[in-house]
């Protein structure tokens, strides 16, 4: 499966203000198939997790990712950084210049460069590593990423041994120290001698942070990385990350089903459905002038602290449940659940036959939904 | 208010572990009365959970019930033995929703089986009977009949989680405690299971007591509020009042914490809370009470009914 856009003409005028320029990645995962359906040649079906999307990431800003479980936000974050290879598309990423003179070096000058960009959905596995120090993500479990048996210590100069960082044991030590300060696990060295099962699920998940940070990323996703964290700790952990950003110009994949906190911290959102992003902006316009059913009905469902509205039914805009993403729905892959779709008969054909293009309503504000067409 | 249906007198429920015994809840005192949705918020770990098993006297080991009194019909739950306590109060008096149930439920035996094997073991009923009863029983809770011959795998999160509010409600009991029933389901489906419990309460008027982290979802569903900490009731009131006036110096940081949509605020209460091996004499807020007095770290504070059913334990009520 080739991309479309070729890659000559989306490299002609790069944004510089963009740290990731992402065009049509998908990710599909083939479904293995059975006896019967290579005797009878049935053909071979897909998941399609990611399903052709495009946006940009702005240099050191947080981008959100929202949406409910299976719509692929997950998919697409490990696509972004290439823990999966992505069946098509391109993801356009300005590493650093010390990576990208590895990565000349590693590929005896084979790689492709376009004003200091390249290309991470296409360049070979091989020539991956030295770009592992840019792109870090922090997953949503603090309790499976750090391994049982290491302690905090060996956690965290593990990657700076893989990487070359640091040129002795001492300064490695020194520099997990300061990380670990950093994420304000202090005091630092009795944390560096501990083993994670003697640490709280808050401080787990800073250290999965500092072990992210230590390596000095451009990037991070941040894998819903307070959903499994006590919520009186969330806010805190929010707030180092925030600062970390702030103080070492990150950019940001914010993965999160809660739209609320993504307004909370982030200056983008995209929404995203069974594959596809749906709308996307700045978040405030996002949350306060949604335009999408699908953003709408999200926005209802959030609970909201007003006793007052108690003995009322909540207003769910929204019908049925999740189509598969195997069989996606023909036309607006939305339209089977849209309440929209109801109330706006003249449309209604163009629903069902054909799929709305994300498109740009207003400055800055995209939506797909042929309502806005 | 109406006929009360539940009093907990002193509840103390303590896990007796091999590093001390954690006193997760320390004389609690409340009543709940018909008809209505009462509230138990807090931290993890503030007992709220235990407090719950604690209700049907189901406390896991090495956790037990220590001292005081659960009063259901003028019958101690606390006091009751084990076979008692099956044939009489669970599930026929109350029953409970537990955290993250619905992934309990066995892969290997259709939904109807399931459901109706507590009714052919706590009633007279044949096994035929039983899965008519739990077909009618199945709409109320917005699920179609036809379900009864499916398997969990072929049901999403929130008809799991119906499936299991429908195994409270099999055997009509007067109250149903539900832990946490919407963690770990997306936004969509919570809304839709807190309009379920809303149903419920409007259309059999169950009474309920909901426990959870997360005040927005208290304020949709309850009609009074108890705050614990670390182990204790911090505040307890109607909800309107608490929501909009919150006394307890917790209350009103937990109530300041709750994100809202479309502000970049995030606010939080400084600390964690103390070990409850080893509880602070005094209050158990105070390390992390803006407010604190000298009083405050000395004495215990009591109850102070600051407004008629509004209570709070805190020394600035004195």
């Amino acid at each position: 499966m080739m991309a479309t856009t070729d890659i000559k003409e989306l490299v002609k005028n790069i944004d510089q203000n963009n740290l990731m320029i992402v065009r049509e990645l998908k990710k599909y995962f083939p479904i293995r198939s059975g006896f019967t359906d290579f005797i009878f040649r049935r053909p071979s079906r897909f998941v399609r997790a990611v399903d052709n999307i495009d946006f940009d990431i702005p240099k050191g800003k947080i981008f959100a990712l929202v949406g409910e479980s299976g719509c692929g936000k997950t998919t697409t974050g490990m696509t972004l950084i290439r823990l999966y290879n992505p069946t098509g598309g391109h993801v356009l990423f300005e590493p650093k210049e010390d990576t990208l003179k590895d990565l000349r070096e590693i590929s005896n000058g084979r790689i492709m460069e376009y004003d200091g960009y390249i290309d991470l959905a296409t360049i070979p596995g091989k020539w991956l590593k030295p770009l592992r120090r840019d792109l870090q993500i922090v997953f949503q479990d603090p309790y499976s990423s750090l391994n049982p048996a290491y302690k905090v210590y060996d956690i965290l100069e593990e990657p700076m041994k893989v990487h070359g960082i640091g040129d002795s044991k001492d300064e490695r030590y020194d520099m997990v120290l300061k990380a670990l300060e950093e994420v304000k696990l202090v005091p630092a060295e009795d944390i560096a001698n501990r083993f994670p099962h003697m640490l709280s699920g808050g401080q787990r998940q800073r250290v999965v942070l500092a072990r992210a940070l230590l390596l000095n990323p451009k990037f991070i996703v941040a894998d819903e990385p307070i959903a499994m964290i006590d919520v009186s700790l969330r806010a805190e952990i929010l707030i180092t990350l925030l600062d970390l950003k702030e103080k070492h110009n990150i950019s940001i994949l914010f993965i999160t089903h809660d739209l609320t906190l993504a307004g909370n911290i982030s200056e983008y959102i995209a929404v995203m459905y069974l594959g596809k992003i749906v709308e996307m902006g700045k978040s405030d316009v996002v949350i306060k002038k949604p335009l999408h059913p699908y953003t709408k009905a999200l926005i209802k469902a959030i609970p909201t602290p007003d006793p007052s509205m108690r003995k009322k039914m909540k207003d769910i805009w929204i019908k049925g449940e999740v189509s598969s993403a195997v069989n996606i729905p023909e036309g607006c892959r939305f339209h089977p659940r849209c309440m929209a779709y109801e109330e706006h008969p003249e449309i209604q054909a163009k629903c069902r036959e054909s799929e709305p293009q994300l498109i740009e309503v207003e400055k800055g504000h995209y939506v797909s939904c042929w309502l806005y067409k | 208010m109406s006929e009360k249906l539940l009093s907990v007198e002193g509840l103390k429920v303590y896990y007796f572990t091999s590093g001390g015994t954690v006193k997760a809840v320390d004389k609690v005192d409340f009543s709940l009365y018909r008809g209505e949705a009462l509230g138990i918020a807090g931290e993890s770990g503030c007992g709220k959970s235990t407090l719950g098993y604690g209700l049907i006297n189901l406390v896991p080991p090495p956790g037990r019930i220590v001292d005081g009194h659960i009063l259901i019909d003028n019958v101690d739950v606390a006091k009751l033995n084990e076979s008692d306590l099956r044939k009489k109060v669970r599930w026929r008096k109350i029953s409970m929703v537990f955290q993250g149930a619905m992934n309990a439920l066995t892969p290997v035996y259709t939904i109807g089986k399931q459901l109706a094997e507590p009714l052919t073991i706590h009633t007279a009923i044949s096994y035929k009977e039983a899965l008519n009863k739990v077909q009618e029983i199945l709409p109320l809770v917005g699920l179609s009949p036809e379900i009864i011959r499916r398997y969990p795998h072929e049901l999403s999160g929130g008809m799991k989680q119906r499936v299991m509010i429908a195994m409270a409600l099999i055997l009509n009991p007067d109250i149903i405690i539900a832990d946490e029933p919407t963690t770990a389901l997306d936004v969509i489906v919570q809304a839709q299971i807190l309009n379920l419990l809303k149903k419920l309460r409007r259309e059999l008027g169950v009474t309920l007591i909901l426990i959870s982290h997360d005040l927005s979802i208290m304020a949709e569903v309850v009609d009074r509020l108890m705050v614990m900490y670390a182990g204790k009731v911090a505040e307890l009131g109607k909800s309107d009042v608490i929501f909009s006036a919150p006394s307890h110096p917790y209350t009103q940081g937990l109530i300041a914490s709750i994100p809202k949509l479309g502000e970049k605020k995030l606010n939080y209460i400084p600390g964690l809370p103390p070990d409850l091996r080893n509880p602070p004499v005094g209050c158990r807020f105070a390390d992390r009470c803006p407010m604190v007095m000298d009083i405050c770290r000395k004495e215990e504070p009591p109850f102070f009914e600051i407004a008629k059913e509004h209570f709070v334990s805190c020394w600035l009520y004195r």
